[in-house]
């Protein structure tokens, strides 16, 4: 199996995040191609469609397509951003790319620029990140100085700046809209769209954000073709994916396999559960996608399209394991308080509904709901699920109709005992 | 051109046309808070939902562009699930304290709870309560009603041109307040109330007076610029309670500055006269009108007889309405006075030949905003005009530029290119530029600031720039060598020249002969009637008819009118509040307001718009054009014996007779007009400059105390070093004839070294000798607000 073979393969080298590591490795190699080979941007574009690379912020959307939406020949500067704000509880991949392997980021943006005709770039790496924005930082410099950034790259008539931009912690920064309020000075609260970035995004010139993996995995697919990435995965899923698995497993941590790899073998590699436990749920995606009951996990792959036939979705690849020994209630109640507190606050029933959410559960989980809440809180969430400007409200909405449809039997027993049904020893009355 | 249907009724609308503007134009209503056709789109509310075919989830109508084929429904089970579903969030949160909120009866979120809710909220968990802020004497806030739709901050940001308030804080701790505590004061605030959806804002100074709907609305007028912007005056029995805006895209759009809204505040003011009174043994006492009147007509004729007719002044308010107007010159004129003046603040008369037949635009309000280079001529318009300055900030923000020459850099709420001229070189300036555009100063031009040189060549360059001559112009001492030099730029620069009239009806009193020199119309009154070196306060005359100024707050040469009033035969004043009348007034007949009276303007662009009485006058006050046909009753002047207001326009109408809207800016100057500059260093003291604040320009609007800044005074850094003095002193001033009065300093880049800035129309700055007088300063201790 290609398991950390690809945005993840030089972590394990020391001083893997220097610029000579990742050139002894190829590093840079696929620029060279581009630049050099040369390969027009058409053709790194259909490389990328090729791959079947999806997003891997989350919503997976096609990144080959996402780069076909930049408009050519505008007046001014075209952006490319990358999106290194990783705030979805349970994820941390991004971070691992950042410290370990800076430069595999930057030569995908570069690329990318390229591609795309960006002539201006950043990195907004979310805040608390102290270390990779170091290293990051230092990694740009080394670019500089080697010519790979600034003006006539290796050369050639193309030119790419690139600079990061440290975010202030809010969640909600990790939208891309938001991103860019955010990146422009304004306080972060997504936009409305249409208009796509394509057209108007940061200070209202066509603009293009990926995740740092997306990036990160564009120098292979341009190293070895679009067709290589594609097979690494499964058709229209192409490549490998990064997995943050956390939660009850022995051997938390971030696992690159390819796509379409069972859950049960990417528990296995995270250490299985602890022992006498049994698997009750897995939040596959991170907090804002559906949980899946274990059983059902137990018999999925892990792809985009086999999630989702699921009901819920990849996400980020924040894989969240959880056993029988915590109260499903308690779960959701504090990813519904993170929902809460995150919300930026701009529309209506993200605002007023998360709070509404969150105290209703709070009742629930502290022994004092009532008969009609759980009608309540389904009923509250469809009337927050789809809408709002963005998907934060839909991803706070996930979790808790997901577990009520799961686990009605632990909302129940919460709300007629006044109890845990899973703790007993900790009753609340 | 896409082809749409809302709700089975179809429709083609313009490429870019949002849901929420093809539902207006087929009157189809959908309810919204955070949408405003003035603001852009937020699309944070969410209320607007509807259900458009073949997409998945309801969208904002507000924010959707209408496509080809789109086929919308804004009533359908699911669009009613949405709204009623935005609703209820809405209103889990908010008091629901309806009888207690002064919105009640005028509140979007109430109506749109009525037509759209359902009867029973399932919320049972506690409400939010959000902390009050006070942004200061003009805002109410009572921030737990707010519905965080950012109408108010997106005003700031767009039509205010300051962001005065924000949203801090995220999700449901989400609140509006001006950042750091500060107070709100912009002049165009107040517009945030009539925006705000809801309670959250709304007027100080009405809150808690009336219920909306016990209120009496007239539609009206402002009386204090010369933009004339539409108003709804709003009473109760007598009293006018609050005054909002009017929809006239031709003037104001939908806004109105502070002063236009709150000035009514000053209406109830303690020296209200309701009485007429009478001078009796040196001291004014209440009488009957019959007494009054007679006592009038008998103070006048005797100095009509002794000392002849030009003896007398006589010196209208340019807020008076054009009737006032054109019976105050008749009355005087037909007691062969020729002394007619309605213009306060300016006191250099020697250009009066060259003045336009009115003070005119010369081009609409609404092409304001597609010029492409203005040059503000000593104009101040955001406070004088805010809503003439609105259109400029527009045609600012749609990439043209405004330059500002002035004698001190003015705070702007849009870029503008700002040239200040060195103290006491107002006209000398105009005069380089005008040097420089002609391309004389090539060799000489070494020597110039940058900015001098960038400004020419703006001009230079211009395909079709603007000049709009501001009041500033008049009010300084040398104001006729100042319009000859900007007469001299604008022929140089081939530049097209606009006034920016000073007061709400300047326009009017020019049009109407109350200038000495020139009757109804324009026509010359002869060549002896030219003004004396005083002006309307010269030593010459012996008694005075004043009406509805205050000289000693109002005129430039206050000092001087104050002496000559004190030293007068006889003062004849028909004013609504008495003030420092009570000084020197024989008979004092109390007239009417603005909202209490009726009458017509002539606005910048000489758009002739009327307006009608709103309440009744106070106690016996009478409408001014009353008083003065009354007068001309007892004083046997023939032909002004009109029975009625419209009687009185249509006199007016006649003798005025067609006249062209657009007008020649300037017409010739005298031979050898000297600059009068007052050049020189004025020694160890500084040269005044100053103005009259938005809030403090006419008798109403200054005694409007929730709109009332105190005086004081600024220095450029190098001139405070040099005498010794810092930031927040208290200054004690003294004027040339040794008057004095003390001010709190505050340092200021922008004014001119070796000059002081003064805010004009405060008893203790009118003391000091007005604009071009030297004051010599001294450090008094420290101010209060610097001591806080």
């Amino acid at each position: 199996m290609y398991v950390n073979g690809v945005t993840l393969r030089n972590r394990g080298l020391p001083d893997s995040h220097r610029i000579g590591v990742y050139r002894q490795t190829g590093g840079y190699g696929a620029l060279a191609k581009v630049l050099q080979g040369p390969m027009s941007p058409d053709q790194i574009i259909s490389e990328m469609k090729l791959s079947a690379l999806r997003g891997r912020g989350g919503a997976g959307f096609p990144t080959g397509l996402k780069w076909s939406f930049m408009p050519k020949g505008v007046a001014g500067t075209k952006y490319l951003l990358c999106n290194a704000d990783e705030g979805e509880p349970g994820t941390c991949k991004d971070r691992d790319i950042m410290r370990y392997e800076p430069h595999r980021l930057i030569e995908g943006m570069i690329i990318g620029a390229y591609a795309m005709g960006a002539r201006s770039g950043y990195i907004y790496i979310r805040g608390e990140f102290v270390e990779p924005i170091r290293t990051v930082e230092a990694a740009i410099d080394e670019a500089y100085a080697a010519g790979l950034l600034g003006e006539r790259i290796l050369g050639t008539d193309f030119s790419f700046d690139l600079a990061v931009h440290r975010g202030a912690g809010a969640y909600i920064c990790g939208e891309e809209t938001a991103l860019m309020e955010s990146l422009e000075g304004k306080k972060g609260q997504p936009r409305f769209k249409p208009p796509f970035p394509a057209s108007y995004g940061l200070y209202g010139q066509p603009t293009t954000i990926n995740n740092v993996e997306t990036f990160a995995s564009v120098p292979d697919i341009v190293l070895h073709g679009g067709e290589w990435f594609l097979k690494l995965g499964k058709p229209n899923n192409g490549g490998t994916k990064i997995f943050s698995v956390t939660g009850h497993v022995r051997n938390p941590g971030n696992f690159e396999v390819p796509m379409g790899t069972p859950f049960r073998d990417l528990l296995g590699m995270a250490g299985g559960l602890h022992p006498g436990r049994r698997l009750k749920a897995v939040i596959p995606g991170g907090t804002s996608t559906a949980m899946v009951a274990g059983d059902a996990m137990m018999e999925l792959a892990m792809d985009y399209d086999s999630i989702s036939k699921a009901g819920s979705a990849l996400g980020a690849g924040s894989v969240i394991v959880i056993d029988d020994s915590v109260c499903i209630v308690r779960v959701v109640e504090r990813i519904a308080r993170f929902y809460m507190h995150e919300s930026c606050g701009q529309c209506t029933p993200c605002r007023e509904g998360m709070g509404w959410l969150w105290r209703v559960l709070h009742r629930i989980e502290n022994g004092q709901g009532r008969e009609p809440d759980l009608d309540l809180l389904q009923n509250v969430g469809s009337r927050i699920e789809g809408r709002t400007i963005c998907a934060l409200a839909d991803g706070g909405v996930a979790p808790v109709v997901s577990s009520l449809r799961l686990f009605p039997e632990e909302y129940e027993h919460h709300i007629r005992q006044g109890s845990c049904l899973v703790t007993d020893s900790r009753s609340v009355a | 051109m896409p082809r749409i249907e809302i709700d089975g009724q179809e429709l083609e609308v313009s490429a870019g046309t949002t849901i929420m503007e093809a539902a207006t134009q087929l009157g189809i209503y959908i309810p919204f808070f955070c949408y405003h056709p003035k603001l852009s789109v937020a699309a944070n509310c969410r209320m607007c939902l509807v259900d458009v075919e073949k997409q998945a989830k309801p969208l904002p109508a507000c924010a959707t562009p209408a496509s080809d084929g789109m086929k919308i429904s804004t009533s359908s089970r699911r669009a009613r699930m949405a709204q009623q579903g935005v609703l209820e969030f809405l209103l889990i949160n908010h008091p629901l304290d309806c009888p207690i909120c002064d919105q009640g009866g005028e509140c979007p979120l109430q109506d749109v709870t009525m037509g759209y809710a359902n009867p029973h909220s399932l919320y049972t968990e506690e409400k939010r309560v959000v902390e009050d802020k006070d942004i200061g004497p003009l805002i109410a806030t009572e921030m737990t009603r707010c519905i965080q739709c950012t109408r108010c901050v997106r005003f700031g940001q767009e039509i205010g041109g300051i962001m005065e308030l924000g949203a801090t804080g995220r999700g449901e701790k989400m609140a509006i307040g001006t950042y750091v505590g500060r107070a709100v004061r912009s002049e165009l605030s107040g517009n945030m109330i009539d925006l705000c959806p809801v309670g959250a804002l709304t007027s100080k100074p009405f809150r808690y007076r009336a219920r909306s709907w016990e209120l009496k609305h007239t539609p009206s007028l402002c009386p204090h610029c010369s933009t004339g912007c539409s108003t709804d005056v709003q009473s109760l029995g007598r009293e006018v309670l609050r005054v909002t805006p009017r929809i006239n895209e031709a003037v104001n759009e939908e806004w109105i500055c502070d002063r236009g809204r709150f000035a009514y505040a000053g209406l109830g003011a303690s020296d209200r006269i309701t009485r007429p009174l009478l001078r009796v043994n040196g001291r004014l006492q209440e009488v009957s009108w019959a007494e009054a009147l007679d006592a009038a007509a008998a103070g006048l004729e005797q100095v009509l007889a002794e000392n002849g007719p030009d003896s007398v002044s006589g010196v209208i308010s340019p807020q008076s309405t054009n009737e006032e107007l054109f019976l105050f010159q008749g009355l005087l004129r037909g007691l062969g006075v020729q002394a007619i003046e309605h213009r306060l603040r300016q006191t250099d008369f020697r250009a009066d030949a060259a003045m336009p037949l009115y003070p005119a635009l010369n081009m609409s309000l609404e092409h304001l905003e597609g010029e492409s280079l203005v040059f503000l001529c000593h104009a101040y318009p955001r406070e004088q005009q805010p809503l003439t300055n609105h259109r400029l900030r527009k045609s600012v923000l749609a990439g043209g530029q405004v330059w500002a020459v002035d004698s001190v850099r003015r705070e702007f709420n849009y870029p503008v290119h700002g040239l200040v001229a060195e103290a006491g070189q107002d006209a000398a300036l105009y005069r380089t530029l005008a040097r420089c555009v002609q391309g004389l100063a090539e060799e000489d031009g070494a020597g110039l600031p940058a900015e001098v040189l960038e400004a020419a060549c703006a001009l230079r360059d211009a395909a079709d720039p603007l000049l709009l001559v501001g009041s500033g112009v008049l009010q300084h001492p040398g104001a006729a060598g100042l319009m000859a030099a900007i007469a001299e730029l604008a022929e140089a620069a081939g530049a097209r020249v606009g006034w920016l009239a000073e007061a709400a009806n300047s326009a009017g009193a020019w049009l109407l002969g109350c200038v000495p020199g020139r009757l109804p119309g324009g026509v010359p009154a002869g060549t002896d009637s030219r003004p004396p070196a005083g002006g309307a306060w010269d030593a010459r005359f012996r008694a005075w008819i004043l009406m509805g100024v205050e000289p000693g707050l109002d005129a430039m040469a206050a000092v001087q009118a104050r002496q000559s009033l004190a030293d007068a035969r006889f003062v004849l004043t028909i004013s609504a509040f008495l003030g420092e009348a009570e000084a020197y007034a024989d008979v004092v007949l109390p007239m009417a307001v603005w909202a209490e009276s009726a009458g017509s303007y002539f606005n910048n662009e000489g758009r002739l718009q009327s307006f009608r009485a709103a309440v009744k006058a106070s106690g016996e006050a009478r409408p001014a054009w009353k008083i003065l046909r009354v007068l001309a009753d007892h004083l046997q002047v023939a032909d002004l014996a009109f029975d009625d207001l419209d009687s009185v326009r249509s006199a007016w109408e006649t003798r005025l007779g067609d006249f062209p809207l657009d007008v020649p800016a300037f017409g010739g100057f005298p031979e050898g007009l000297a600059l009068m500059e007052g050049a020189g260093s004025p020694g160890e003291g500084c040269r005044i400059l100053g103005d009259w604040s938005i809030y403090q320009g006419d008798p109403l609007v200054r005694r409007s105390v929730p709109l009332q800044q105190p005086a004081g005074c600024r220095l450029h850094p190098e001139t405070a070093a040099r005498q010794g003095l810092r930031d927040g002193d208290m200054v004690e001033l003294q004027g040339p004839g040794g008057q004095g009065t003390q001010l709190p300093l505050a340092l200021d880049a922008g004014v001119a070294p070796g000059a002081i800035w003064l805010s004009l129309g405060h008893p203790g700055t009118q003391a000091l000798g007005g604009v071009g007088a030297t004051v010599v300063l001294a450090r008094a201790g420290v101010s209060a607000g610097a001591q806080a």
